[in-house]
C-alpha cells in the first residue's frame, strides 16, 4: 500500500446550521483499498462521499484527492476530477428518461473523446461484465432493483475511473442479489484495478468486500482498520455495530442526521 | 443560475465541444413550440374574437366600429399576444419542465449528473431556456395572427366589416416598432418562465410532495413576474417614447 493517499479527509468538520453531522472526521484512502465505511443510517456516511466529490463543502477541515484541495477547485477543474470518480447510488440514479445505452454512454458522449463505435464496444463490454449484456434499449423503469444497481455500476465504469463510490450497494435487495452485487465489486475493482469506497451499515456485505474498515459514529471515525481487526474489537461501539446486538452504547436516538439528502 | 449556466456552457466551448446536446435542444423545441401551437392558437383565436365582439358592439354606438381591426392588431402585437403566450407557456411548458426536473432531483438524477462531471446546468437547463426563449416569440406571433383571423370573423359575422377591409385596416395600423417591441417582449417572457421553472425544479426538496409544491410555485410566481414585467416594461417604454 502506497504511503500517499489517494483521498485525505483532514479533520473535516461538516454542519448544517446547527446541526453537525461530521465532527472531525480524519480518513486516508489508499490506492487499491476496498475501504467500507460503517456507521448508523443518517449518520453522515453518505455525505462523506458527497464531500469527496466535492458536491458538499466542509465546514472546517480539507479533502484532498491527491494533491488537489476537492473544495477550492474551480467549477471546471471539480468537473475534470468527477470524470476519474464513479459514483454508485443507493437508488441507482439512473437517468430515468434515457435507456440503458444512452445512460452508459451519457459520460462519455459529454466527457470523452473516443469515437460512436469505441463507445458502443465500451458499452457491450461494460454491460457484459456486470451480466446485463441485451438490456441496452430497455428503460430503467423496466428494470428490477439489482438490475438498476448493475447498471449504475456499469456506467460508473464507463470512464475507467481510479475511484469508486458506492452509497449503499446491497440496500433494498434480497440477499442472491446482494451477493451478486458484493461479487461483481469485488471482481470489477480487482480487474481494473479501482480503488473503492463503500458505505454500508449490511455487516456480511461489509465483511465480504472490506479489505479495510471504517466505523463512523456520532460524527467522527472510531476505529480504522482491517476486517479481522474489526471482528475482534475491543471497542463497545463497533462490538455491538458488528455484532447487531441491542445491547451497548448505541442507542435507538437518531444519529447525527444525514441532513445532506 | 443563468451565470452559472453560461460558466458551465464557456468552460465546455472552451474545451472544444458543442455548448449543449443538440438532440436535447430539438426535443425541448418540439415539445415547447410544436407542442403548444394547438393551445396558443386556441386560447388567442378566441380571445382576439371576444375583444372585436365587445369592444364592436361599444364603438357601433358611435359609429367607429372600423377602428377594431386597429384596436385588435396593437393590442395583439404589442400586448396580448405575448402576454398570453408567457401565460400559456408558464402554465404549460413551466409547470413541466419544474415537475421533470423536480423529479430529477429527488431521485438523485440531477446529482448523479453532477457526480459524472457533466455540468447539470449546461445539460439540463441550457436547451431549455433556449427553446422557451427562442420559441415564446415564435409562439406570440402565431398568437398574434389566430387573434386577429378570429376578430375578422366575427367582424364580419356581426360588424359587417369584411375581411378586405378587415385586413387592410390591420396591415395600415401596424407599426414595425409595435412589432418589434412584442417580439423582444416575448423573448424575455420566456426567459423568465425558463429560469423560474429551472430553478424551482432544481431546488425541490421534500420528495413528491415538493415537486407538486413548486411545480404550483412555479406557475403562480411565472405568472406573476411576466404580468409585474410586463407593466414595467410598459412604463419604461411609454416614458422613453412619450
Amino acid at each position: 500500500m502506497s504511503e500517499t493517499p489517494l483521498v485525505h479527509l483532514d479533520n473535516v468538520v461538516l454542519r448544517f446550521e446547527e446541526k453537525t453531522v461530521l465532527d472531525g472526521v480524519d480518513l486516508k484512502i489508499f490506492s487499491g483499498d476496498r475501504l467500507v465505511v460503517l456507521g448508523q443510517s443518517g449518520g453522515g456516511k453518505s455525505t462523506m462521499l458527497r464531500l469527496i466529490l466535492g458536491i458538499l463543502k466542509p465546514t472546517t477541515g480539507s479533502v484532498r484527492y491527491r494533491h488537489l484541495e476537492v473544495q477550492k477547485l474551480s467549477r471546471s477543474r471539480l468537473n475534470r476530477l468527477r470524470s476519474r470518480i464513479g459514483m454508485v447510488y443507493q437508488y441507482s440514479a439512473l437517468i430515468s428518461s434515457m435507456t440503458v445505452r444512452e445512460n452508459l454512454a451519457l459520460p462519455m458522449e459529454e466527457l470523452g473523446r473516443k469515437s460512436r463505435e469505441q463507445i458502443e464496444e465500451l458499452i457491450k463490454e461494460n454491460l457484459e461484465n456486470v451480466g446485463m449484456t441485451g438490456t441496452e434499449e430497455k428503460l430503467p423503469s423496466e428494470l428490477s432493483g439489482g438490475m438498476r444497481k448493475r447498471v449504475s455500476l456499469a456506467r460508473s465504469l464507463m470512464m475507467q475511473p481510479e475511484l469508486i463510490l458506492f452509497d449503499e450497494p446491497s440496500a433494498g435487495l434480497d440477499p442472491v442479489i446482494s451477493s451478486v452485487i458484493d461479487e461483481l465489486i469485488i471482481g470489477l475493482t480487482e480487474k481494473t484495478n479501482t480503488t473503492s469506497v463503500i458505505v454500508t451499515h449490511e455487516m456480511g456485505s461489509a465483511f465480504k468486500i472490506a479489505t479495510r474498515m471504517a466505523m463512523l459514529y456520532q460524527g467522527k471515525i472510531i476505529q480504522i482498520g482491517s476486517p479481522d481487526q474489526f471482528r475482534t474489537s475491543s471497542n463497545p461501539i463497533v462490538h455491538q455495530f458488528v455484532k447487531g446486538t441491542t445491547e451497548g452504547p448505541i442507542t435507538e436516538t437518531a444519529p447525527h442526521a444525514d441532513s445532506s439528502k | 443560475m443563468l451565470l452559472n449556466t453560461l460558466e458551465e456552457i464557456g468552460d465546455n466551448v472552451r474545451r472544444g465541444r458543442p455548448p449543449f446536446r443538440l438532440s436535447m435542444l430539438f426535443a425541448q423545441t418540439d415539445r415547447t413550440g410544436v407542442g403548444s401551437v394547438p393551445l396558443v392558437l386556441m386560447v388567442s383565436f378566441f380571445l382576439g374574437l371576444t375583444m372585436a365582439l365587445l369592444t364592436g358592439y361599444q364603438l357601433e354606438k358611435f359609429g367607429t366600429e372600423r377602428l377594431v381591426p386597429t384596436l385588435i392588431s396593437i393590442a395583439f402585437t404589442r400586448e396580448l399576444g405575448p402576454l398570453l403566450t408567457g401565460i400559456v407557456l408558464a402554465a404549460r411548458i413551466g409547470a413541466a419542465y419544474t415537475a421533470e426536473l423536480g423529479t430529477m432531483q429527488v431521485s438523485e438524477e440531477v446529482e448523479a449528473i453532477e457526480a459524472m462531471g457533466i455540468g447539470p446546468l449546461r445539460f439540463l437547463v441550457a436547451p431549455r431556456l433556449v427553446a422557451i426563449a427562442f420559441l415564446t416569440p415564435c409562439l406570440s406571433v402565431l398568437s398574434c395572427v389566430a387573434a386577429i383571423i378570429g376578430s375578422a370573423l366575427i367582424s364580419w359575422a356581426l360588424l359587417n366589416l369584411v375581411p378586405d377591409a378587415y385586413f387592410d385596416a390591420v396591415l395600415t395600423s401596424l407599426i414595425v416598432s409595435d412589432i418589434v417591441i412584442g417580439l423582444f417582449k416575448a423573448m424575455f417572457f420566456g426567459l423568465l418562465i425558463g429560469l423560474i421553472a429551472c430553478y424551482q425544479g432544481l431546488t425541490v426538496t421534500g420528495g413528491a410532495e415538493g415537486v407538486g409544491k413548486a411545480t404550483t410555485d412555479s406557475v403562480v410566481i411565472s405568472i406573476t413576474t411576466v404580468i409585474a414585467f410586463d407593466t414595467l416594461f410598459n412604463i419604461m417604454v411609454t416614458r422613453i417614447t412619450g
